[in-house]
This record gives C-alpha cells, sequence and structure tokens, in this order.
C-alpha cells in the first residue's frame, strides 16, 4: 500500500504507515482490540440468541439486536483508542524536531495535515472492519434493514472523524505528547458531559426542563429534547435504535452536520496551529497559568485595603534534607500547597455548585452516579498521570542518571517522590467526600425510585454501609492508583508511554474481569441474584463503587460488609503489592547496583569541614 | 593509591558486548583521557565506575571499594557528568545547586559557601539566581562542574563535557579542568576533541569496539607509533646550506621548503626539540619564528583505530 501511496503523491501517509507496519506495538494493540470486541460480541450474541429461546425459529430476526450490540461496542473502541492513536501524530515530529524538515519540503500544511489525520483514520476503519463477519453473522439472522446498515456505517466513520480532527488539533497545539493525550481525553469528556450540564445550568436558572419537551406533540420539540448530548455518536445510534432506526433521519441529519462542522473547526484550528506552534518551548501550562493567577493577585492585593498581606507564604526557599521531596511539593504545579488549594476550589466549587443545583432539578440520585463517573475519571487522570511522571518524567527529561549517581537510595528517591502524589490524593478525595455528603443525604429521606420499575426489592438503604464503602472506596483505590501509576512509570522509558500505559491498565484492571470473567459467567451460568457467583464482580474495583452507587447489594447475597471486608482487603493487598514492587525493584531498574546491607548510605561521606579540602583550599576561591 | 582500578571488565547489552576486557589503573590526581570512537565503550565504562550499570563481568574499584559490593560508598566519592545535561527546567541555578547539595547530604550550614566556591570557580556566580533552563549549553556543563564539585569528590568522571559546545566554550571548559588538574583533582575524561586531551591528559586510552587499542602518556604513545613532530621555522637569511645542514642533523626526517618557513619532522627520541634549537643558531641562522607543532592526536587515532564499532 505504501507503494501505490508514494505514486499518488502522499509520501507523508506512505511514511506513517510504513512505521506503523514496522512497530510491534500496532499489531499488540490490532490484537487486543479484535480480542476484545470477538469475545464480548461472542458473549453478547450468545446471550440474546440463547436467552428464553426455545426454537431455532425464535432466533430470526435478532440480527437487528446483535448489530446495535456491534456498533456500541465500535463506538467504545472508537472512543478509547481514536484519541490515543492520533494524539501524538504532529507532536512526535515536534519531539524529535522534524516537523521543521517536513516544512521545508512542498508539503503544504493541509496535506501534512489531511495525511497525518490519514495515517490514523485508516488503522482505525481496518478496526472497524474487523467487525466485518461479526455483521454478516447478524445480517444472515434478518431484522436488519440496508438503512440501518448505512446508519450504523455512518455514524460509526463520523465518530472516527471527530474523535480523529480533535485529536489532531490538541496535536498541533500541544508541545507534547503528553499534553496532547491529556487534552484530548478532557476535550472529549467536555464535548460529551458539558451540553447536558448545560441544559443543567438553564434549568436551574430559568426553569426550563429540556425533558419535558419530549412529550410535547410537535416533532420539533421532541428534536431539541434529542440533543442533550448532540455530538455523542452513540447515544445518538441508541437514540435512533429505540426508534427503530429509521423513523426519524432529522436527528442523525443534525447531529452530522453538527460533527462535519465540529471536525472543520478542528482542522482549521489544527492548521493555524500546526504553524504557530510549531517551534513552541514544551512549558508547564498549569505552572504558568498559576504563575499568572499569582501575579493578577498580587495586583489587587496591593490596594489600600489589604495592602498585600499574604496569609500563606510560599514554601519555595530551598531544601533542607530531603530534595526530592523539596522538589515535587516545592517546585511542580501539582505540589505547592498554594496551587493545590486552587486546583481544589477549582473542583471543589463546580461539584458543589452541581450537586446542590440537582438536588433542586430531580428526586432521582442516579445522577450521583454520573457525577461520581466524571469525579473518578477526573481524579484517575490526575493521579494517573502525576504518578507515572515521577521517574518517567526524569527519564524523558534525562537528569535520572544524574540523580541515581547521588548517594540517595532508591528507596529515599521513591519515599521523597511519591510525597507530591499524596497531597494531590487528599485534595481529589475531599469532591469525592462532598459528592457522598449530598447523595447520602438524599438518599436519608427518599426512596429508592427504581425499585418499582426494575421489579426488585432492593434491601433498605443504610447510611453506615453507604458511606463506609464510599469512604473505604477512595482510602483504598486512590493510593491503588499511586502506585500502580508509580509502577508502571518506573519500568516505562517514556512519559507519555507510561500514562498511556497507566491509563490503559486501570481501564483493563476495571472492565477486563467483567468482560472476561463476569459475562462469561452470567451468560453461561446465569446465576440468580444472591449467587456467591457475583462476588467475582470483586475482581474489578469498579464494581462495588457501582453496586454501592445504585444500592443493589442483593448481588452481593445481602451482606454488603462482607463484600466490603473483601473488596478493600483485596484491593488494600494490591496496593500494598505494587508499593513493594516499587521499592524492591526500584534500584534494578533505574540501572543502579543495588546496595548490599553493609553498605549503608551516608558511612563514607565527609563529616567535618577539613575533610572537604577542594572548598576549603585556597586554590579553589582564588582561581 | 589507585582511585580507579579496572581489571578485565567487560559490559554486554545482550548479545552485544559493549566492552571487552578493558583494564585501566588511575593513580590519585592523574588526568586520564578516554579516547574512541562512537559505540567504542567508553560511556559504558564510565557508567560501571559511576555505579549506573548492573550487568557488567571484572573487578572494578574505585577509591579501593568495589562498585559491585560497596555501590553507596563509591557514589559518594564520585562526581558524575554524563554525556547529556537533561536540566530541571523549575530551578534556578542556587536552588539546582541546593538540591544536590542535599541529595550529597551537606550539612546545611555549609551549602551557602561551598555553593559559592563551586560557582566562583565555574565563573557562574553571576547567574546565581538565573533559571537553569535559560543558560547557554557552555554555562550549563560548567554547572553540571560545579554540580560533581559539591561534596569534593575523589574521582571526576566527565563524559563528553565538551561536546557541542562552541569554541568560546570549550576553551572556558578546557581552562577549567586545568584549574581541576592543578587542584590534584583526579579525572577520567572522555572527548571527541582529542586535540584538547592532549594538552590536558597526563595519560590516555585509546578503546575501539570494547577494547583497549593503546595506553600511556601521549608521548609514550606517539613513541609507540613512531610519529615525527614537525616544527615550523622562520629565519630571516634562509640558504640552501642551511637546510643541507638541517637534514643532516640525527633525527631530522625531512626538511620541507615552503613559502614563507620551513617545516621540519623531526624523531623526538633522537634529538629533542631544544638540541634541534641549538643546532639552528650553531648554523648561524638568525631565527625569526621557532614553533614545535602541536602533537597531532588525530594522525595518532587513525592510526591506532579502525572506525570498528562494538
Amino acid at each position: 500500500m505504501p507503494r501505490v501511496l508514494n505514486q499518488f503523491g502522499l509520501p507523508l501517509l506512505a511514511k506513517e504507515l510504513l512505521e506503523q507496519s514496522a512497530r510491534r506495538r500496532t499489531f499488540i494493540i490490532r490484537t487486543v482490540y479484535a480480542s476484545l470486541l470477538f469475545f464480548t460480541a461472542y458473549l453478547l450474541f450468545y446471550e440474546t440468541l440463547t436467552a428464553g429461546i426455545t426454537s431455532p425459529l425464535a432466533t430470526l430476526g435478532k440480527g437487528r439486536e446483535l448489530f446495535v450490540m456491534l456498533c456500541c461496542l465500535q463506538f467504545m473502541g472508537i472512543y478509547f483508542f481514536m484519541p490515543a492513536m492520533t494524539s501524538g501524530v504532529i507532536t512526535h515530529e515536534k519531539e524529535r524536531a522534524s516537523l521543521q524538515l517536513l516544512f521545508l519540503t512542498r508539503l503544504g500544511p493541509w496535506t501534512i495535515l489531511f495525511e497525518k489525520l490519514a495515517s490514523r483514520v485508516i488503522p482505525m476503519l481496518y478496526f472497524l472492519l474487523l467487525s466485518l463477519p461479526l455483521l454478516a453473522f447478524s445480517y444472515t439472522l434478518g431484522g436488519l434493514t440496508l438503512p440501518s446498515l448505512a446508519l450504523g456505517v455512518w455514524l460509526l466513520t463520523l465518530a472516527v472523524l471527530q474523535m480523529g480532527a480533535l485529536a489532531l488539533c490538541c496535536s498541533a497545539y500541544c508541545r507534547t505528547s503528553v499534553a496532547a493525550f491529556i487534552a484530548t481525553y478532557l476535550l472529549t469528556l467536555v464535548m460529551f458531559l458539558g451540553p447536558p450540564l448545560g441544559w443543567l445550568l438553564l434549568w436551574t436558572i430559568t426553569g426550563f426542563d429540556i425533558n419535558q419537551l419530549a412529550s410535547f406533540p410537535t416533532s420539533r420539540m421532541e428534536l431539541l429534547a434529542e440533543f442533550q448530548m448532540p455530538l455523542f455518536g452513540l447515544g445518538q445510534f441508541v437514540s435512533a435504535t429505540e426508534t427503530g432506526l429509521t423513523t426519524s433521519y432529522w436527528p442523525v441529519a443534525i447531529h452530522s452536520v453538527l460533527v462535519l462542522f465540529q471536525c472543520g473547526i478542528c482542522l482549521i484550528l489544527a492548521r493555524v496551529f500546526l504553524l504557530k506552534r510549531a517551534f513552541v518551548q514544551p512549558r508547564n501550562f498549569l505552572l504558568r497559568f498559576f504563575q499568572r493567577l499569582d501575579q493578577v493577585f498580587a495586583r489587587w492585593n496591593n490596594n489600600p485595603m489589604t495592602r498585600g498581606i499574604v496569609l500563606g507564604g510560599t514554601e519555595s526557599g530551598l531544601p533542607d534534607t530531603e530534595p526530592v521531596a523539596w522538589r515535587e511539593t516545592a517546585k511542580r504545579s501539582l505540589g505547592q500547597t498554594r496551587y493545590l488549594a486552587r486546583l481544589f476550589m477549582g473542583v471543589e466549587l463546580p461539584m458543589t455548585a452541581l450537586c446542590v443545583m440537582l438536588m433542586f432539578a430531580t428526586t432521582d440520585f442516579e445522577w450521583s452516579l454520573l457525577l461520581l463517573l466524571v469525579v473518578w475519571i477526573v481524579a484517575i487522570l490526575v493521579i494517573s498521570v502525576q504518578a507515572a511522571s515521577l521517574i518517567a518524567g526524569e527519564r524523558s527529561h534525562q537528569t535520572l542518571d544524574v540523580l541515581a549517581s547521588t548517594p540517595l537510595t532508591a528507596h529515599e528517591v521513591i519515599r521523597q517522590k511519591i510525597r507530591s502524589v499524596w497531597r494531590l490524593v487528599a485534595v481529589m478525595a475531599i469532591p469525592f467526600v462532598t459528592l457522598f455528603g449530598f447523595s447520602a443525604a438524599m438518599r436519608w429521606h427518599m426512596p429508592d425510585p427504581r425499585a418499582q420499575w426494575l421489579g426488585y426489592h432492593p434491601v433498605d438503604f443504610d447510611l453506615a454501609v453507604y458511606l463506609t464503602c464510599s469512604l473505604l472506596s477512595i482510602a483504598v483505590y486512590l493510593p491503588l492508583l499511586a502506585w500502580l501509576s508509580f509502577y508502571i512509570g518506573l519500568r516505562m522509558k517514556t512519559q507519555a508511554r507510561a500514562i498511556a500505559t497507566s491509563l490503559a491498565t486501570i481501564l483493563g484492571f476495571c472492565i477486563g474481569p467483567l468482560i472476561f470473567v463476569m459475562l462469561p459467567i452470567e451468560i453461561l451460568f446465569r446465576p440468580p441474584f444472591s449467587s456467591p457467583w457475583f462476588f467475582c464482580n470483586l475482581l474489578s474495583p469498579a464494581s462495588i463503587v457501582a453496586l454501592n452507587e445504585s444500592n443493589e447489594w442483593h448481588y452481593y447475597s445481602n451482606l454488603p460488609w462482607v463484600a466490603m471486608i473483601l473488596n478493600f482487603t483485596w484491593y488494600a493487598g494490591w496496593t500494598l503489592f505494587f508499593r513493594w514492587l516499587a521499592y524492591a525493584q526500584a534500584e534494578r531498574i533505574l540501572g543502579r547496583l543495588e546496595c548490599p546491607q553493609t553498605d549503608r548510605p551516608g558511612t563514607d561521606l565527609p563529616q567535618t569541614k577539613s575533610e572537604f579540602h577542594l572548598t576549603s583550599s585556597p586554590e579553589y576561591s582564588q582561581t | 593509591m589507585l582511585v580507579v582500578d579496572v581489571e578485565n571488565l567487560w559490559v554486554r547489552y545482550g548479545q552485544l558486548a559493549a566492552v571487552r576486557g578493558i583494564s585501566l589503573q588511575i593513580p590519585r590526581g592523574e588526568v586520564f583521557g578516554f579516547i574512541g570512537p562512537n559505540g567504542a565503550g567508553k560511556s559504558s565504562t564510565i557508567k560501571v565506575l559511576a555505579t549506573l550499570l548492573r550487568d557488567f563481568t571484572g573487578k572494578v574499584k574505585v577509591t579501593g571499594r568495589d562498585v559491585l559490593y560497596n555501590p553507596q560508598a563509591v557514589r559518594e566519592k564520585i562526581g558524575y557528568v554524563p554525556d547529556f545535561f537533561g536540566v530541571y527546567e523549575d530551578l534556578t541555578v542556587e536552588e539546582y545547586l541546593h538540591f544536590f547539595a542535599a541529595a550529597y547530604r551537606i550539612d546545611r550550614s555549609r551549602r551557602k559557601p561551598i555553593i559559592t566556591d563551586v560557582l566562583e570557580l565555574t565563573d557562574l556566580s553571576h547567574k546565581l539566581h538565573a533559571p537553569v533552563d535559560a543558560l547557554s549549553r557552555g554555562m550549563k556543563q560548567r554547572l553540571s562542574l560545579a554540580r560533581v564539585l559539591l561534596h569534593d569528590p575523589d574521582l571526576l568522571l566527565l563524559d563528553e563535557p565538551a561536546s557541542g559546545l562552541d569554541p568560546r566554550a570549550r576553551i572556558e571548559m578546557r581552562e577549567l579542568l586545568k584549574a581541576l588538574k592543578e587542584m590534584g583533582k583526579t579525572i577520567l575524561i572522555s572527548s571527541h576533541i582529542l586535540h584538547e586531551l592532549s594538552q590536558l591528559c597526563t595519560r590516555i586510552g585509546i578503546v575501539e569496539a570494547g577494547k583497549m587499542v593503546a595506553q600511556g602518556s601521549v608521548t609514550d604513545i606517539y613513541r609507540h607509533l613512531g610519529l615525527l613532530r614537525i616544527v615550523h621555522v622562520q629565519v630571516v637569511d634562509m640558504s640552501a646550506e642551511l637546510v643541507a645542514r638541517l637534514k643532516s642533523v640525527p633525527g631530522v626526517n625531512s626538511v620541507e621548503e615552503q613559502v614563507d618557513r620551513l617545516a621540519i619532522r623531526l624523531h623526538e627520541d633522537q634529538t629533542s626539540i631544544e638540541d634541534l634549537h641549538g643546532h639552528l643558531v650553531a648554523a648561524g641562522a638568525r631565527i625569526r619564528m621557532f614553533q614545535p607543532e602541536a602533537m597531532d592526536m588525530e594522525t595518532a587515532f587513525m592510526k591506532l583505530t579502525e572506525g570498528k564499532t562494538a
């Protein structure tokens, strides 16, 4: 293929595809994607084709259901994989200082952008093509019309372009792959969750409830209600399938126009950033932002009223006995108390405002699950990035060898390095506590609204269980996140790879057991509620959080305390295991010779001034 | 006393043997130059001495301590400057040096005078509050040297300290290293700038493909290779007779008449430069310029190596 592309004058695309085909990582990702897709699809298909079906003829017409499941899986794959694949596409060139070489060629900026985008869209489309056998199988069962098929393919393609364009824009703007990676996922989160939060704000201020529009007789109103998440392709697809896929094309058409518009904006911005930000130096945006804020606050503070009084002094000073901890906590953006306090306010204030708005907006407390999901995503991103970067960042900046050649032991380096993460963990824990507090307060007086329509009888809300489980989840999971990410960062060569691997591991840790253990159990054995089989859910750390929020302890035989003890002991064990691994293997991974017991640090250091012959020698100061 | 004692050092990266049985001894106060093409095993050897490589065989001692069994004690005795300079972009020069002073466990009350001294030595006092990231490459390398001098190490391991520097920064670095040499510091330095090493080092070792090809003082190596010293001479009254007399001096290999001078190729082991000068004076030459060319390390290097890598 690259040879053909070269003949068409697409050398950059050919080079990118060649590079990808030479990387082992490409084939690992492809295999993982295919395995996940086929395994999950197999289990879901099996469930659909066997549950309550007595005659083979009854499977006829089930093709539509299977197709919807397949598309949903592919949407998830696009949202998770596409940003990771595309966010480094321009930043890699900047990091290797090869972007200027591209500018010197006859390739124009638009050509560079389109070829780069195509180099990631094509592999993603390969991923989509992987599901062709499954699609063919669905099609044979019937129930799947050609327009439905076309709709699915169209929305999936749009999602690929949407995520690709967004990631390309971030890649053109950011200086490093790490920054582009994080920016892409954060913007995706904002893009999907921003509009519903906007509607909520509108409702709080004006009393205008969009959900009520769906019951209006005019289709235009229904259309408006469809657009709580206008850019979320998966939502549009599910919504369209609920109405029979072909009932109304208007929502899909509007969604398509919006997504294409968004792609266009992203590409134009990418074009602007490509040249304007091609040679920017790597800078810590958060630190610069905080420093700007410092200047603004200092200006405001210098007035006749406050007269520049500073309540909390800066903690930079100079290091005393723990230099690594000093640098991590006094010189880094996410380490300094002052800046952490700002981060805390930045998360806590909107969280509290949202909780208050939602308390008045609805009696249904399922919103807390959504909010909790958002807070967990932010916490995972922030803690994981910080912890994974601690050692990997030193490697990337080529400062690790110098640090490793000092008498600081690996144990000391780790203990001091991780200190900044504990501060961050403490800050991130507070929004969780706020959310748990609001959620508990609401549940305390409200019955579970799902008890009636779900047809089961959940146990009564137990405040002690809820709060214990919630607080334990942050007490155990946040350190687990920190140690897991730190250990991965210790092993990885580059910061970008450390962060991506940490996040992928966390995702796998949460979803893997559900797909590979729980789903087969549910489908193959169909265990009843309260079956001990459901304790296997605990293999995923996310399960107990979700079940606690939805008060579905019946899955654990109504034995919440047993489930909690098992779960948190298990994950506390994992935390200790990763901590032990980090300490035990640090010297080896850092490439240093390990210290035998007899070789205690500090034994050979000169202790008196006279031993420093160099500093005290007359030549030293005379030279 | 030997500060560095390496015997039969082997370093392997998987199947590749980067260092193949290197042995070297460096007594206290010596400046040992490590010369070799890229991939010859210089940095690997230095990394072993800096306790930053685990997979090696052979006996490696620093100030009498085996790096394998006493790495922590060795770290306190060495100052390592790698062949790259990664910066803590968020620190100033003062913070950077305080950071490493604390890492070397220097008592806080004594850090300030020590830092003042090393900054003065490296001529960076005026940059005390400058961000490290904003320094020029030459200044960064001098700051690196300041860093490794903080704890007054017995041995300085300098891996390509002058690479990538402009001529002025290179000269400044060379002067700084000379000052350290005069202070009696033991230095192991690797470099590609052969001419400068020959001026600075008391002994040199030439490595190729992981093996030590030659080792000894610069003069020893030239003698070993039979290299000739070129002396440039300008005389007021140049004549064919003078040239003939010079050619008859023992040890003079050739006398080349150039536009404004004579280029005399001399075997130094047969006639010293001073004696050659004496011969010229005795021949009645009125000397305007007498300039022995610096030893030609490039020639020695090219003669000893074949461009092989490990």
